[in-house]
């Protein structure tokens, strides 16, 4: 789709509002980038913390508006999206993963960097928020064994400092100062382990784990974990034992570890409670018990953020009987409803069904807001300008809309109702403005309208005000039903508004909405506009849209959206672009009187800013990108006309040099063709692709593109320029001069040919063979000859 | 005449008797008339990630006294994170026809099961990667994959690597690098044969989308209907549209029999049902049949191999919802008859390997092993 004009895109502002999420995102991928590669020889080089820095403060300035384009998850559809991702809490296990809104995905990083920022704050609360986190991603994630030893050697001397890379680490520093002897030796263990379960960075390297070392490293473990006395810590090596049981594909002894650990910990609620559920679940899959695997998984979904994604990966229930058993696990109505969101996150899910249950179990469940907004996404698709997004068909073939949207529609909407009604939600207000908007979406203007003002009463958060507004504006948009000037007023107003330059697609929304109604009023010009460029009118130019817009320059009393419709950059209209297209288009249509009274519509003085021109020059070969000499004289599209009219017009009244005009005629009209050197006389673009069979599949002079939608027109007509050879080779009584009259009218019947090869037409060669018959003798003859290969190969069959 | 090149042990084993008895027959035919009669060489795709093949599939590939055995070693996905390709399902080998039998000793039960004759490993690359991969890291992949094969290759006792398969839907834009990566896989293994998969579309269009660089072509005569339309019967193999992507060239020829490379032909024998939800295909489920969904509290049947879920139930892993829709497709006899009918005057070689897609437990009970030797007969009276 298309903004709505250049000239209104120019003067949308960047908000920098909606900059931050996607922006984090960013910076977080760039310091995810490998710090080295073990791949030898690899082609993908190291980045470093410069770079890194670098890159990361380049994308800062980059600014980026709220938008449904790039989603993830969109699969190409092309369409508008109107949900602000700040209505929703990006801390719900399920909102990185499901919402299919990129801003939150982006906020949230991935698995391994969620893994990472929740270690890094735990041991920060554990530690009295004592260190920097900084510092202990530094200290856990950037050192090496080596540098533990040293800090454990370093903890026994009375010297205060440390050395590097602990020197200025305020977390090292903490534990030193308070001796924690137990914290350092825990590190030193985690990294030995870390070579068994950590993924390398070569994907290509198959990561060799030897069981033997992993079995030592376990009893090792044991042994530490025995000697130690901080509970905390007990936890860590706790974690650290079963991971390495389970990557060693010990099943049944993560299970016996588990039960032999985990009784001996008195620990606060943490993080590292879950992962070592996570590795629990993981052995009873791999044991088969895959419907209690499945429950713990749902527990790590719903409690451990960072884990969510793998929990959700691996929870499996295949049948009838291991759901019923699984939800027989769960120890309360909570954590049955995270089964059913689980299951209602699978893509192409019915979450309505899903999302009843929930409600059912637990009203104030937090995925329940997921869903909601997740499936309004998704009417969106279905729903959202339908009937005027200018790539509706390309949504077709996609799929979009659904064939049941419209019932499920009213199924979400008959849910919320209830859930509005029983008043048992967390953010009633939420579920307020999203009602307003199903209404909207399904069309039902007056109802939303009432819904939206009952929900205003409700909002106590600017977010969700500002999402009001957006819905609003929407369904302002949506119920514009003819192109009035109220309505061009209204538009106008609304482009100002801070709502609409907060939203990428209000731009493409509104502009095909006008396109539509411009179309049914009767406004060709203006529809065009709406959607596309001057630009693609020059490509493909028509008649009724260039009067159309030609009339609005010159219309009195235009008003605000009127004006920016037919404006330039500098200030002036598009009235002589438009003269001179549409000159062009006759002009090559061989209405040269009507071209040139149109380009008379603009003053003469400025008819050589649109190019200068001579094709009266006979060239053997063809050339489309060969200079003309300089000394050649050259005529502006007004002149050539005239020089055209009065060639024909000598011509006709029976000239002694009515032969002569007659070639000259020829010449000039085969020159202006697509095949020769002033095709730009007849036409404002030429690609050289457009003789390609593919191309030519239309069966007419407008091939396809894939940089201008409604195509390029070319200018693939000699039946001028054989007009005109004919004659000269009718009166003409010299042989040299009816033979160059022939050579070129062959080029003309070769032109024909390429043009219609498409449909399987052999290719004749009529007026070779009277070269060949009836010129041989000729000195024209000779030089075709000597210069054109392909009447040298005719020759030679 | 030759079929396979194995010493068949009929004596010793039931099932062999009606290959036996093809083999006898064509054994004196060949003797008194048809000494340039093609050589068909029977095979399978073994398309899973753990390589455990169970003692019925070793007993039903000793049956048809398949010589061959596709097996897909690894895929390599383009990863846009890491943005390079990677290696993805690589095979676990966990045991194999005479890795497990070789110490069971002559006279046990086991010992007359299948032994390999060959394991081809096959590779499957995505179109993508080749549409990311930068040519100055196309060497770097045919190295990467390479020391993968190497790898994998060795945990396979006492077998000679003769060929390598490359499996990937290679397009217009895509050959030149994908033929390069060949190129240079090729440099590296001179010693060994290798193929590549080739779809319909590339043998219609092979002006366009290339030959690959490689000795034989492995023709993939499925998939041929369009699965995501509901009113398509059979999508696995659709024998009107195959036909329509096997037109006769300028020569009248069909453009299967002036391709530029010898084909070997690999023929469907799984089934799977195709899940409709909301007018839109969702999902395949593998090896789902008809026959599973005759509990009319969960499923009704609409018509053949068409039917409605009518209450919200789990299916092969998978959650249905009510008003879903199914449609299993299968293959039958005449259906793989018609499909050797229509391809075996269209090759240009004679002698050929005919491929199953795929092994499976689940999918060798429906397909006698007479049922498949009679297919690789059609090719025989070629």
């Amino acid at each position: 789709m298309m903004f709505w004009s250049p000239f209104v895109k120019n003067l949308l502002v960047i908000s920098r509002k909606s900059l931050v999420v996607s922006q984090q995102f960013i910076i977080f991928i760039i310091w995810l980038l490998p710090k080295r590669s073990n791949i030898s020889p690899s082609p993908y080089h190291p980045i470093t913390l410069f770079t890194k820095t670098i890159l990361a403060l380049f994308i800062i300035l980059i600014p980026i508006k709220l938008s449904s384009d790039c989603t993830p998850g969109n699969y190409g559809f092309r369409g508008y999206s109107f949900i602000n991702p700040n209505i929703i809490d990006a801390n719900v296990p399920s909102a990185p993963l499901f919402l299919d809104i990129k801003a939150i995905y982006e906020y949230f990083g991935g698995q391994k960097v969620a893994q990472e920022r929740d270690n890094v704050n735990e041991w920060r609360e554990r530690y009295c928020k004592r260190a920097t986190a900084d510092d202990i991603y530094a200290f856990i994630y950037d050192t090496e064994i080596t540098d533990f030893e040293q800090l454990r050697t370093e903890m026994n001397m009375s010297d205060p400092r440390l050395s590097y890379p602990f020197a200025d680490n305020s977390f090292a520093r903490y534990i030193k100062r308070n001796n924690c002897v137990e914290t350092v030796d825990y590190f030193i263990y985690a990294k030995m382990c870390e070579d068994y379960v950590i993924p390398g960075e070569d994907p290509w390297k198959t990561p060799q784990r030897d069981t033997s070392d992993m079995g030592r490293l376990i009893d090792n473990g044991l042994s530490l974990f025995r000697q130690t006395e901080s509970h905390y810590i007990k936890l860590r090596y706790a974690y650290q034992i079963i991971r390495l049981a389970h990557y060693a594909k010990k099943y049944a002894q993560v299970l016996s570890l588990y039960d032999f650990l985990m009784p001996q910990i008195d620990f606060d609620p943490s993080i590292v409670e879950y992962w070592i559920e996570g590795h629990r679940a993981g052995a009873l899959l791999a044991l088969g018990r895959n419907v209690e695997a499945s429950y713990l998984y749902s527990k790590v979904f719903e409690n451990c953020p960072s884990k969510a994604e793998s929990a959700f990966r691996s929870f499996k229930i295949r049948t009838d009987e291991e759901w019923a058993a699984c939800e027989k696990l769960c120890q309360s109505d909570k954590e049955r409803a995270t089964l059913y969101a689980m299951r209602a996150e699978i893509a192409d899910s019915k979450a309505l069904e899903e999302m009843r249950k929930i409600y059912g179990l637990d009203p104030e469940n937090r995925h329940l807001e997921i869903l909601l907004v997740n499936e309004i996404r998704k009417l969106e698709k279905d729903l959202l300008g339908t009937s005027f997004n200018d790539e509706k068909e390309h949504n077709r073939r996609l799929g979009y809309p659904r064939i049941r949207a419209g019932e499920y529609v009213i199924g979400l909407q008959d849910f919320v109702q209830q859930v509005l009604k029983e008043k048992q939600v967390a953010r009633p207000a939420l579920w307020q403005v999203s009602l307003g908007y199903l209404e909207a979406l399904a069309g039902n203007y007056y109802d939303a309208i009432h819904t939206f003002e009952l929900a205003k009463s409700q909002i106590k958060d600017k977010v969700l005000r500002d999402q009001l507004e957006a819905f609003e504006l929407v369904m302002r948009i949506s119920a514009f039903t003819v192109a009035s000037d109220s309505t061009e007023q209204e538009v106008n107003r609304i482009r100002q508004s801070s709502t609409y330059l907060r939203y990428r697609d209000f731009g493409d929304f509104i502009s095909d909405k006008m396109g539509v109604l411009y179309a049914q009023g009767n406004s060709p010009g203006k529809a065009y506009m709406s959607n596309y460029r001057l630009s693609d009118l020059k490509v493909n130019p028509n008649i009724a849209i260039i009067d159309d817009l030609i009339a609005l320059c010159r219309k009195t009393g235009r008003n605000s959206l009127e004006t920016a419709l037919i404006t330039k950059n500098d200030g002036s209209t598009i009235e002589r672009d438009l003269i001179n297209i549409k000159a062009t288009l006759l002009f090559s249509e061989f209405r040269t009187e009507e071209a040139l009274n149109t380009l008379k519509g603009m003053d003469r003085a400025v008819w050589d800013n649109f190019g200068v021109f001579n094709p009266f020059i006979p060239r053997l070969k063809d050339c489309v990108t060969c200079p003309l000499p300089d000394t050649a004289n050259m005529y502006n599209r007004g002149e050539l006309m005239e020089r055209i009219l009065d060639l024909e017009s000598l011509a006709r009244g029976g000239s002694e040099r009515a032969v002569e005009f007659y070639f000259e005629l020829g010449i000039a009209y085969y020159n202006m063709t697509y095949f020769s050197y002033d095709w730009k006389a007849m036409d404002l673009f030429r690609s050289g692709a457009s003789l390609s069979l593919t191309k030519l599949k239309t069966g007419t002079n407008i091939v396809p593109s894939s940089t201008y939608p409604l195509g390029n027109r070319e200018m693939f007509d000699c039946s001028r320029a054989l007009f005109y050879f004919e004659k000269v080779r009718q009166l003409s009584t010299d042989p040299e001069v009816t033979a160059r009259a022939t050579y070129w009218a062959a080029k003309c019947e070769r032109n024909a040919w390429y043009i219609n090869r498409v449909r399987g037409v052999p290719r004749t060669y009529e007026y070779f063979q009277i070269l060949r018959d009836n010129y041989a003798n000729t000195q024209v003859y000779n030089r075709i000859v000597r210069e054109c290969k392909t009447f040298q190969a005719y020759l030679a069959k | 005449m030759k079929i396979g090149n194995r010493k068949l042990d009929i004596g010793n084993n039931a099932a062999n008797l009606g290959f036996a008895k093809l083999f006898l027959i064509c054994s004196l035919t060949s003797s008194l008339s048809c000494r340039n009669e093609p050589q068909i060489t029977p095979a399978f795709y073994h398309w899973q990630t753990q390589f455990s093949l169970s003692q019925k599939e070793q007993a039903y590939l000793d049956s048809l006294s398949a010589e061959k055995l596709y097996t897909k070693f690894f895929d390599i996905e383009w990863d846009a994170t890491q943005e390079m390709p990677i290696p993805l399902a690589e095979v676990e080998i966990r045991n194999w026809g005479i890795g497990e039998l070789g110490n069971r000793g002559i006279g046990s039960p086991a010992a007359s099961l299948w032994r390999p004759k060959e394991i081809v490993p096959t590779i499957f690359i995505t179109n993508q990667t080749f549409q990311n991969l930068s040519q100055d890291k196309i060497e770097w992949l045919a190295a990467r994959v390479d020391e993968k094969l190497q790898e994998l290759w060795h945990q396979l006792p006492d077998q000679t690597l003769h060929e390598v398969q490359f499996d990937c839907d290679w397009t217009a834009s895509t050959k030149d690098s994908f033929f390069q990566f060949i190129e240079i896989f090729k440099s590296k293994n001179t010693d060994i044969q290798i193929s590549a998969t080739i779809r319909l579309h590339q043998i219609r269009d092979y002006k366009t989308t290339g030959v690959p660089p490689v000795d034989r072509g492995m023709l993939m005569f499925y998939n041929t209907g369009d699965v995501e339309d509901w009113q398509e019967n059979n999508s696995i193999l659709n024998i009107e549209i195959a036909q329509n992507y096997l037109p006769t060239s300028n020569f009248q020829l069909p453009t299967s029999k002036v391709y530029p490379m010898p084909l070997d032909i690999a023929l469907p024998i799984f089934a799977w049902g195709v899940l409709f939800r909301d007018g839109r295909m969702i999902r395949l489920i593998n090896n789902l049949r008809s026959e599973q969904l005759t509990d009319t509290t969960r499923f009704q049947k609409m018509t053949n191999n068409r039917f409605e879920v009518t209450k919200s139930t789990y299916l092969e892993g998978y959650y249905l919802y009510q008003g879903d829709q199914i449609r299993t497709e299968t293959i039958d006899t005449t259906l793989l008859h018609k499909a050797a009918d229509l391809i075996k005057n269209r090759l240009k070689n004679r002698d050929l390997t005919v491929a199953f897609y795929h092994l499976d437990t689940a999918t060798i009970k429906y397909f006698p092993h007479d049922v498949l030797e009679s297919v690789c007969e059609k090719f025989i009276s070629n």
